[in-house]
């Protein structure tokens, strides 16, 4: 018969009896309700006292033998005799357990206890553990909130330093720009005739001045351009899509009226296939009339000047402008690029640059995410490449 | 000939323009602030208005009095050509053109940098006018 608990009785109250009382006391579901010993100052017996378990002291072993509701008698008296009489005298349904299986027993028991102690040590340490990495991961969520925290504060004072930037570069262009443009107006009315007539001698100064003032109109916008693109936030810039063909025909025809009056006759090789960009349209309008107008500047009158559009490589479409001008010494290409550089050759051929637009130009490819690549002779002439992504369909 | 209204800070520059402008027989007035633009253009009932963007105390005073001139009756239908030495629009990345023109921002009939050399100006103001 199978129940929840055992009732037990154990014979022999000496060092051994007093250990196993010891442990049984600790485990659930067993009642020890005998301790038996001829000796009344046993130590087990005193144990058991104080635990409410009924002390037998006579050797009959009567009562605990004739109790029904004993399941379990441990024999720990280590003598033989004392086992056989109780396996003699015992009731049906109760064992006898001597004391070598009672010590593996309790071995058992201890070896389950140690585990089952070092398994709630275990617990409790993975808890503990488990805290320890919650709050250091806490921690660190806390100092990240306060990194985008800070990176918030940082971004918003990118945002004011670029807007008072921008104020800046307007009153500087303003300022720069506004008393330029009153001398302008002079000149222009000089030239037209509107302040008397003036003797050629005074309208050839007039009209040197006038091409300086351009010259110097030019440079000033395109110093505050490059100071622009070179402080803008890429993020903010508009992008829109935009079809390569029409805005170079568009930026060809600006220079019509040039190219005809030298007689230098442009190639537009449109593209047949996609060329459809995403692309802030007044950036890559600056960057074509650059590449197109530097073409124009070192070609001879009478000359051809190659623009081509082709879709490739790859997901790409590349711009090439080619022209037969003065070319570019090799010592030169890599400086074409660099603020207000200009070759002895440039200066001699055109006195009327700045040394900024291919600058300009290569800053657009940047925020374009494409570079200008060059190929030239000198005395033959150049070819400038832009590959552009195309706007996936 | 046309009554064409300046409303420009630089004293020069309205010079320049009413020089040429009364060589082509034009009637000229002009203000060099911006205080009471609409009044002032309506009295002296102007077919044309010429106006700066940028004023000592305000950067943006010819948006401002474009948008007065356009929602006031007296003013409302009366062209305006938008003449300014900055046309980077800042922030807005870029330059200011004819493009940008719309009823909120810059509702003004042509927006052109200057200096504006004569031919051009002429080209301009006869458009306006006609």
């Amino acid at each position: 018969m199978y129940s929840d608990t055992n009732t037990i009785g154990i014979v022999g109250a000496g060092a051994g009896g007093e250990a196993i009382l010891a442990n049984l006391l600790e485990i659930p579901g067993i009642i020890v309700k005998y301790m038996c010993d001829i000796n009344p100052d046993a130590p087990a017996l005193e144990l058991a006292r104080k635990n409410n378990i009924q002390c037998i002291t006579d050797t009959s072993l009567k009562v605990l033998l004739d109790d029904t509701e004993v399941d379990l008698i441990f024999e720990i008296t280590g003598k033989d005799k004392v086992f056989e009489y109780l396996q003699k005298n015992k009731l049906p349904g109760c064992n006898v357990m001597g004391s070598a299986a009672a010590r593996v027993m309790f071995h058992m028991i201890d070896t389950q206890q140690k585990i089952t102690t070092e398994l709630k040590a275990y617990k409790i340490m993975l808890a503990e553990r488990v805290m320890e990495r919650t709050d250091e991961l806490e921690f660190v969520n806390k100092e990240l909130q306060q990194q985008v925290y800070s990176y918030q504060i940082l971004n918003e004072k990118l945002q004011e330093i670029n807007d008072e930037k921008t104020k800046y570069l307007v009153n500087a262009t303003h300022q720069l720009k506004a008393p330029f443009a009153a001398i302008q107006s002079y000149v222009d009315i000089l030239l037209a005739g509107y302040a008397d007539d003036l003797s050629d001698k005074v309208i050839g100064i007039v009209g040197k001045i006038k091409t300086r003032c351009v010259l110097l109109s030019q440079s000033i916008k395109e110093m505050l351009e490059l100071a622009n693109l070179n402080s803008c936030i890429e993020e903010n810039i508009k992008m829109e899509n935009v079809c390569l063909n029409s805005l170079i025909a568009e930026v060809i025809d600006m220079v019509e009226s040039i190219s005809e009056a030298r007689r230098i006759e442009f190639e537009f090789k449109q593209c047949t296939g996609n060329c459809m960009v995403k692309c802030n349209p007044d950036q890559i309008k600056t960057l074509v009339q650059t590449l197109i107008e530097n073409a124009l500047n070192y070609s001879d009158d009478n000359s051809e000047i190659e623009v081509t559009l082709i879709e490739g490589p790859s997901t790409r479409v590349t711009l090439t402008v080619t022209d037969h001008g003065i070319g570019i010494a090799p010592k030169n290409l890599k400086l074409i690029f660099k603020e207000y550089f200009r070759s002895n050759e440039a200066v001699k051929k055109s006195m009327n640059g700045t040394g900024l637009g291919l600058s300009i130009a290569k800053r657009i490819a940047q925020i374009h995410r494409t570079d200008i690549l060059v190929d030239s002779t000198l005395g033959e002439g150049s070819s400038f490449k832009v590959a552009f992504s195309l706007l996936q369909e | 000939m046309g009554k064409i209204y300046i409303i420009d800070d630089d004293r020069d520059i309205v010079d320049a323009l009413t020089m040429v402008l009364e060589g082509e027989e034009h009637e000229v007035s002009c203000q060099y602030d911006e205080d009471n633009a609409v009044e002032n253009v309506a009295a002296f009932s102007a077919d044309l208005i010429i106006l700066d963007v940028i004023f000592p105390e305000n950067d943006g005073a010819g948006f401002e009095i474009a948008r007065k001139l356009r929602h006031d009756e007296k003013t409302k239908d009366i062209p305006i050509a938008m003449l300014s030495a900055v046309n980077e629009k800042g922030q807005y990345s870029g330059t200011f053109s004819n493009a940008d023109k719309d009823d909120v921002y810059l509702p003004v009939d042509e927006f052109v940098e200057k200096p504006l050399v004569p031919a051009e100006l002429i080209k301009l103001v006869n458009k306006l006018l006609s």
